[in-house]
């Protein structure tokens, strides 16, 4: 569950990256974030996870409250995937790449090996895991991100741009993957097409603000609102209105 | 800018062979790496003026890419470019010791030509060895065991992750350098005067990404000092290809092999 | 300027080993130490592949057409700091052994020592940090840069001398080596220097954030570029006078001994030559034309016509072994694809 309440987020140099944002994503909900660059969608994901410091407002995920002495145990709930795969696969292997959460969160050895195989099956990426992340492919280094993130078992994962840099088999699994998966997620995308597959909800940021929060199949049709967000309808359904 | 493209297929190549399996790759890295510097050692130790007494110490290149499936063709011509400075080192003994030392069917053969046979042949050698090292022994495998050996954890953490990141910042100086080059045509590489700027450039982008990878490492619960590995320990067969390599490395060190087998040959007759 | 595993003596190469060895210990233990920032971690493994990649990229010295790399040392202790530097520098001079054959397994030792240890744990914390202190003007920055990179390099290739005479494996000359790789090395100092202190200008324009040395510099206390270049001058001194003392010892030192050990292993190589020579005396039908009988040849042991081709055959037999051993694969290998 992702609960946020009048979130504000203004940068060092007075950009004002998000202006009272308020939202609630159920148990179980797939919301997609959608918005032009520079809307705030990343800068959302980043404040969940307690990486850009809101300056006002609060958030609840996981059932955790946002605040700096609980970003340890917030971390653990809820995972990021990131936008670049390359920068979540610092590891010398799959294996270790994934290893990585549960070793921080301290589970014993075995326990982590247990843990590690059953993501990697779960993701269907058990061949992948002896081999080092630099030689991966596009898609084989997005699905392994994934991983990383999924080791740790959270109840809520963000996604920023998840078919992002993708070629068409790739992007293909991966919002496969995405409709298979179980948890709360928030999916920061600029693949609309992909969203309303994989989504039941979206919400529409400009400039920091909302626009607007609604099912899927309603926002990403409405080619006026669409439009009036710097954004475009599905090319799914003849893009440009 | 050909450097880094060379460079680039050079890791991916030896990557590839790296990758294979066969009864070498299995071995325990640090029953590798151990014989590996046993064998520099040893060659290196070896006289002056005795070239002939390397002879012996090809059975461990010639054998370990045999049975690792390596192209050994490729091998020599890869150490062969690493050879120039020894062969320049060398000369010196070619010029400065000309005394005759041995006579060979009658020639007279200086001590520096001894020495300059033996310094290229150690070179040759021992580039072998190491570059057969790497080639049958993925980094990431060895660098899990260096704590074994004592390793600092912060020293093989940054080993690991710079060989992680080496290929992607190859990449991205790659194509830096093709955006350069495209918009200047004439220039055989960057201009000094743009240099600042290239490499600075690469250097911000690098920070950046070092943020990031941070973020990421912190999302994940990373609470510092060092993300650990875990050290596999050697088992059975890397112990007894351990000793046994050390074994014929020792002999073929202190054992006159070529003599031997030359003097048998003419005591047999 | 990279060592070679076959210039050096089992003995110099391992005590650079201990030596390296130990500076890679202390810098490790430091680190864990002092308020480290576990952000270094990743940067410094970044960095590392970053002056890697640096490293390859050719920049062109106008007037000379020639081309310049850049080493590092003082970039990379300005940007992380001299301990994660020297870590990480330690981490490049071994991916560049392991991969690409530029130094080699004993004469990491080496390696470390003159091109890590004397940039970012001597060079960097006694000329540059010192200079920058009182400013991190365009014109402090170029000569803390050039100034350091220059004092690393040339002591690193006095190192490289020394090691080398030290191990007495080549006959090159101290006083020529030194004298053919002083210049060179001030010249690829000075270049180096130079695009040291364009990078740092244009990193510090933009991000000051990055540059560790900006972050280190105290607000209070400053030394006076002439203290300095003064104190670079007695320590390169003092380096250069002290590795110079050693290295030139020896060769004399060298050559006294080998006179000794010729001598000796003269008797000893005619008393085996007498014995090998007996033993082909009885089979001349096969070698015809070997000649022990010259006088005064001084032999070594082993360096005999049999020893050649002892020798040969000797190589015959591993590459014969390696070509069965291949040949059986390939078999194994097309009968397991048939199969």
């Amino acid at each position: 569950m992702i609960e946020v309440k009048g979130l504000y987020v203004t940068y060092p140099d007075g950009t004002r990256a998000l202006e009272g944002v308020t939202f609630l994503v159920e148990e179980g909900e797939r919301v997609a974030l959608i918005g032009a660059n520079g809307a705030g969608k990343s800068t959302l994901l980043m404040a969940l996870v307690g990486v850009c410091e809101a300056s006002a407002g609060s958030a609840r995920v996981a059932g955790i409250e946002l605040s700096k002495k609980n970003l340890p145990a917030l971390r653990a709930h809820a995972g990021v995937v990131l936008q670049n795969p390359d920068d979540q696969l610092f590891c010398a292997t799959v294996y270790d790449d994934v290893a990585f959460g549960p070793r921080n969160l301290g589970m014993r050895e075995e326990d982590v090996q247990t843990r590690v195989q059953s993501v990697l099956a779960e993701l269907g990426i058990e061949k992948l895991q002896s081999r080092m992340p630099h030689r991966l492919s596009g898609g084989e280094k997005r699905v392994a991100a994934i991983a990383t993130v999924l080791s740790m078992r959270p109840s809520v994962v963000l996604f920023d741009e998840p078919t992002s840099f993708l070629d068409p088999r790739a992007r293909r699994q991966v919002a496969n993957l995405l409709k298979r998966l179980p948890y709360t997620m928030l999916i920061a995308t600029h693949d609309l097409d992909m969203a309303l597959e994989v989504c039941g909800r979206a919400i529409v940021l400009q400039h920091g603000r909302m626009l607007a929060d609604g099912p899927a199949k309603d926002i990403l049709t409405d080619a006026e609102l669409m439009d009036g967000a710097g954004l475009e309808l599905p090319l799914g359904l003849g893009g440009r209105a | 800018m050909s450097r880094l493209s060379d460079a680039m297929a050079d890791l991916y190549a030896v990557e590839q062979l790296a990758e294979k399996d066969t009864p070498v790759h299995r071995m325990h890295p640090l029953a590798k790496l151990l014989t590996a510097l046993a064998f520099v050692v040893a060659v290196v130790s070896c006289g002056r003026y005795q070239p002939l007494r390397l002879a012996p110490f090809t059975f461990y290149p010639v054998l370990l890419s045999a049975m690792a499936d390596l192209p050994f063709g490729r091998l020599l011509r890869r150490a062969a470019l690493a050879l120039p400075f020894a062969v320049v080192a060398g000369a010196s003994n070619l010029f400065f010791d000309t005394a005759p030392a041995a006579h060979l069917w009658g020639v007279p053969v200086s001590g520096g030509t001894l020495a300059f046979a033996s310094v290229v042949l150690k070179a040759y050698l021992s580039v072998l060895a190491l570059l057969i090292l790497t080639a049958t022994t993925r980094l990431a495998d060895l660098s899990a065991q260096l704590v074994r050996l004592k390793v600092p954890p912060v020293m093989v953490t940054v080993l690991t992750m710079t060989y992680r990141y080496l290929s992607t910042l190859m990449e991205e100086a790659s194509s830096m350098s093709a955006a350069y080059a495209l918009r200047s045509p004439y220039a055989k590489g960057v201009k000094l005067a743009h240099m600042g700027q290239f490499a600075g450039q690469l250097l911000i982008r690098s920070a950046d990404r070092a943020e990031r990878v941070y973020a990421a490492m912190k999302l994940r619960g990373y609470a510092g000092p060092v993300p650990g590995g875990r050290g596999v320990p050697m088992g059975r067969k890397d112990w007894v290809y351990l000793i046994g390599v050390l074994a014929a490395v020792a002999a073929a060190r202190l054992v006159d092999v070529p003599s031997a087998v030359g003097g048998l040959l003419g005591g047999m007759a | 300027m990279h060592m070679a595993d076959a210039l050096l003596s089992p003995a110099v190469g391992g005590a650079m080993c201990a030596v390296s060895a130990g500076a890679v210990a202390y810098a490790a233990a430091k680190i864990g130490k002092d308020e480290f920032d576990d952000k270094k971690i990743p940067l410094m493994g970044i960095m590392g592949a970053f002056v890697f990649a640096a490293q390859m990229i050719n920049f062109t010295i106008p007037g000379t057409g020639s081309s310049g790399h850049l080493g590092g040392g003082i970039l990379l202790a300005a940007t992380l700091g001299k301990f994660p530097a020297f870590l990480t520098l330690t981490a490049v001079l071994i991916i560049q052994a392991l991969f690409f054959a530029d130094g080699g397994l004993l004469a990491l030792g080496c390696n470390v020592f003159n091109l890590a240890c004397l940039t970012c744990l001597i060079a960097y914390p006694l000329i540059f940090k010192p200079i920058i202190q009182k400013g991190m003007t365009p014109k402090r920055i170029a000569a803390a840069s050039v100034l350091s990179a220059v004092a690393g390099l040339v002591s690193g290739a006095l190192a490289v001398v020394a090691e080398t005479t030290l191990s007495g494996i080549t006959e090159l000359p101290f006083k020529t080596f030194a004298g053919l790789m002083i210049p060179i090395h001030l010249a690829i100092g000075l270049v180096e220097g130079l695009v040291t202190a364009a990078v740092l200008l244009f990193v510090y324009g933009m991000r000051p954030e990055i540059l560790s040395c900006a972050a280190e510099r105290k607000a209070l206390g400053g030394v006076s570029v002439k203290k300095v270049a003064i104190a670079m001058l007695v320590a390169t001194a003092l380096v250069a006078g002290g590795l110079s003392l050693l290295a030139s010892a020896y060769p004399d030192g060298l050559e006294w001994s080998i006179e000794k050990t010729a001598g000796e292993a003269e008797l000893a190589a005619q008393s085996e030559v007498h014995e090998a020579a007996a033993k082909v005396q009885e089979g001349t039908a096969i070698l015809p034309d070997y000649d022990y009988r010259e006088e005064g040849a001084a032999a070594i042991p082993g360096t005999s016509a049999a020893g050649l081709v002892g020798a040969a055959i000797t190589l015959a037999v591993a590459g014969g072994c390696g070509f069965l051993i291949h040949l059986a694969k390939k078999r194994r290998q097309k009968a397991a694809a048939q199969g």
